[in-house]
């Protein structure tokens, strides 16, 4: 098993096309990054506009943790698109360059081929994100320094202290991690069904997109709906990011607003991948290979 | 912020020469007390409770120099600070001296007796429009001061005094005022599901008054502040 | 009885595999036994590569069991696909690692870890070491299919299957292949099955045929038997037809006169009696075009592929 994990790393870092998402992470990034260190100030005053009418607001607004904040929630977006490049492709790739059928008369069982070409599209996801952390995170941090945390949602703002910060990064790539597995897992079952590489990612990338605007879109019709959607649940690593207040309004230190939220969106997620793992095996065993 | 703590320090050390009705002398008082002090340095503890902020408590430390030199600085970290005060120019108040000072009878503060006192600014041109004074007339000591400005809301200041009474300087000082509604599209935020926040939450949301609270801990007075601080 | 005592390397009973609206393979029962170049003879979409993918349990059977090696496939996947190596259709290996890469990487899939000199050696065998570190893509069809075939063999496999190992390449291409195979089979005693839509490359190298049509057996038998050279036919096409066939019935060749075709005359003869035929024909007077030997066989299977076969039966 371990052998064929390997072998599937192998394959997937040895092409080109695994590149380009860190490229473009890479190229995303630093681009924010340079925007933001050059014009970061018009940037904030643009963010703070309503609210510095009534607030006056000190500080380094702009600093590491905030920018990750931000290049998280524009880039967690497209990163599943993405990870649809090389999940989508796991077993249509291999169909359609013919690999599959070599690869099928191997002795191993189509379960240890399925879960270790699903490992490895797994490590692979982990591996962009711990890349998208490195550049997000650490660099921002050296680049733009650290300091609180001033966060705008939508009906308010949340102001966490510096060392109130860190833990809730490692929880929210932890989350993100999970929410990026689960379209690895879309992306592989749906790449079970065709012998090309392109059908299966437009098909990955359609579905989150479409679910996406669901989630995204305030519509009573959708509202109904979108608690089962996994998109929905896949933002839910903002949750590490919102804090609790006492009665008297006072944030507390180290707390999280919906901690049950994080706990329920997760298992949903998890549900969402196991389900879609044991469906592409179960479809995959039964499957005539015929490309 | 600053000018709103410069705004609530000016009280304390306006000369209020001219028109006085009969409330002048009881101001010069006050401020005859004030006077003691020309500078002092304070650890504090700020509190910032806007229904729409979640922000923990904060450390800061305060100096002031007279005649109106003011510095909040908070050690490390962000601020939220009402910014009203900012626009409510007190100093042209403070330097035309041009105040009527008029008796309105007496209220009852946090369990105080005080007389009240309005004060109207002379100049049409000056955006306060009135300041109402609640002065605790035995301690000489300004419990609460109310300023209707016209750019920037009504503010509030309530003052609660401890160790530092003699020197008229507040243990505690809560600034009010008025905040906008806060909204940003979820689009922009991406958050898709605050739909089913519970009621208390919403219910404070809608509350628009905001509070700035700050609690000193430690007042250094009179051991001289270099002039750099205030830079 | 010799054949008897070797061991069937590939047992078919029954098998059968339906699609939707297609039986591709039907009731088709065979036997390669050790030692065979089994030669797998039909014409494009006869069931040749569905067998074979049955074979790989790529495809599961409708019906119909599959021994190798004695074994039941279903109970013994792993164990059994262990000793095969095997070639299906067009090249199959990855276009962006070079050739030891993807030699490397399906011996490790084959829980082999071979030296690089054993790389280098395998490569050798197929004339690809000199390409050892290019990237597959810039490969030529014929390198790719024999890459392919040293893919197939780097773990050493007793059984080895090739489906259309001709497909697309050029004579020398096709040449070497059957060189390689006649190296498997005499040097280093591999069990080979071979499928091919062609006789003639299967006629040069198969120690055994099996002719199938619509996923139907037509003829199973030894080289020997199939290709006995007294079956050998003649094709023969004059300046007038009609008067040179009413010659040749009062000739001595009478019997060997086969029912006239279209535009030819056909004999049938033992091989050693086509110089025999020549002089008759020069002493008859008949004004030869053209004189075909073909072996009946393949006149036999260029029915079936021509679809006359299947008209008439």
């Amino acid at each position: 098993m371990r052998t064929l994990i390997n072998i599937e790393l192998y394959k997937i870092f040895k092409r080109p096309r695994t590149y380009i998402a860190f490229a473009a992470i890479t190229a995303l990034i630093v681009m924010i990054q340079f925007g933001l260190k050059v014009d970061g100030k018009t940037y904030v005053d643009f963010m703070l506009n309503d609210l510095g009418s009534t607030l006056q607001i000190e500080g380094n607004i702009l600093n590491g943790y905030l920018v990750c904040y931000v290049m998280l929630q524009l880039l967690l977006v497209h990163v599943p698109l993405l990870i649809a490049l090389i999940a989508a492709d796991m077993i249509s790739g291999e169909a359609n360059m013919g690999t599959l059928r070599v690869l099928l008369s191997k002795p191993y069982s189509r379960t240890q081929f399925m879960l270790a070409k699903f490992i490895a599209s797994t490590i692979y996801t982990l591996l962009l994100l711990v890349w998208l952390a490195f550049l997000a995170l650490f660099v921002s941090m050296w680049v733009f320094g650290t300091d609180d945390m001033f966060l705008m949602k939508s009906s308010y703002v949340v102001l966490l202290k510096e060392n109130d910060v860190f833990w809730r990064y490692i929880g929210a790539f932890g989350f993100a991690a999970l929410a990026m597995t689960t379209v690895a897992a879309l992306g592989f079952f749906l790449s079970v069904f065709a012998e090309n590489s392109i059908g299966p990612i437009v098909a990955t990338m359609s579905v989150i997109i479409f679910f996406t605007i669901l989630s995204t879109m305030n519509i009573p019709i959708f509202n109904l709906v979108k608690p089962y959607l996994f998109t929905t649940h896949m933002i839910g690593w903002k949750e590490f990011f919102d804090i609790q207040v006492t009665d008297a309004n006072e944030a507390i230190v180290g707390s999280i607003q919906y901690p049950e939220r994080i706990i329920n969106s997760s298992i949903v997620l998890l549900i969402h991948i196991i389900l879609f793992v044991a469906a592409a095996i179960v479809v995959f065993k039964k499957k005539d290979v015929l490309s | 912020m600053r000018t709103f703590i410069i705004l609530l320090f000016t009280f304390h050390f306006s000369t209020f020469t001219s028109s006085a009705q009969d409330m002048t002398p009881l101001v010069m008082k006050v401020k005859a007390k004030l006077d003691q002090v020309n500078d002092y340095e304070a650890d504090g503890k700020m509190k910032t409770d806007v229904a729409f902020i979640k922000a923990p408590v904060g450390k800061v430390k305060i100096y002031f120099k007279k005649p109106n030199k003011f510095r909040l600085r908070k050690d490390g970290g962000i601020s939220l600070l009402p910014k009203g005060g900012v626009s409510v120019n007190m100093s042209s108040i403070v330097t035309t001296d041009e105040f009527v000072a008029l008796a309105a009878g007496e209220a009852v503060v946090a369990g105080t007796k005080t007389k009240v006192v309005k004060m109207l600014p002379v100049n049409e041109n000056s955006d306060v429009v009135l300041t109402t004074m609640y002065i605790d007339e035995a301690n000489l000591l300004v419990r609460k001061a109310v300023t209707t400005t016209k750019e920037n809301g009504t503010y509030e200041i309530e003052m609660t005094y401890g160790k530092f009474s003699n020197f008229g300087l507040p243990d505690k000082v809560t600034f009010s005022f008025n905040t906008k509604n806060y909204k940003l599209p979820k689009g922009l935020t991406l958050e898709f599901d605050d739909n089913e926040k519970p009621l208390t939450e919403e219910q404070k949301l809608k509350n628009k008054k905001g509070r700035v609270e700050i609690v000193y801990t430690n007042y250094i007075i009179n051991k001289g502040i270099a002039d750099t601080i205030f830079k | 009885m010799l054949f008897m005592e070797m061991q069937e390397i590939i047992q078919v009973k029954g098998l059968t595999k339906s699609f939707k609206n297609l039986t591709a393979v039907n009731d088709l029962s065979f036997s390669v036994r050790e030692g065979d170049v089994y030669g797998f003879l039909g014409q494009n979409g006869a069931g040749k590569s569905t067998t074979i993918r049955m074979l790989l349990t790529l495809i599961e059977p409708t019906a119909g069991s599959i021994d190798l090696f004695g074994l039941s496939l279903n109970s013994y996947r792993t164990e059994i696909l262990r000793q095969v190596g095997a070639v299906i259709e067009k090249p199959d290996v990855y276009k962006y690692l070079s050739a030891i890469d993807n030699l490397q990487l399906f011996a490790r899939l084959s829980g082999l870890k071979p030296t690089h000199l054993q790389l280098m050696q395998q490569l050798e065998m197929v004339g690809l070491a000199s390409r050892a570190k290019d990237i597959v893509k810039t490969f030529s069809q014929g390198m790719k299919q024999r890459l392919g075939i040293a893919v197939a063999l780097i773990h050493n496999p007793k059984l080895i299957i090739l489906d259309e190992p001709t497909n697309g390449l050029d004579p020398q291409g096709i040449a070497d292949i059957r060189n390689l195979i006649r190296h498997l089979s005499k040097d280093l005693n591999k069990t080979i099955l071979v499928s091919s839509h062609l006789l003639n490359e299967i006629e040069q190298i198969a120690t055994r045929v099996l002719i199938i049509d619509k996923g139907k057996k037509l003829v199973e038998g030894s080289a020997a038997e199939l290709f006995d050279p007294a079956q050998t036919l003649i094709e023969l096409e004059t300046l007038d037809n009609e008067s040179a066939f009413n010659k040749l019935v009062q000739s001595n060749w009478k019997q060997a006169l086969q029912p006239r075709r279209a535009s030819t005359i056909l004999i049938k003869l033992h091989r050693d009696h086509i110089p025999n035929l020549h002089r008759d024909l020069v002493a008859l007077d008949i004004p030869v075009l053209s004189l075909q030997p073909r072996h009946s066989l393949e006149d036999f299977f260029l029915q079936v592929t021509s679809g006359q076969y299947a008209n008439t039966h």
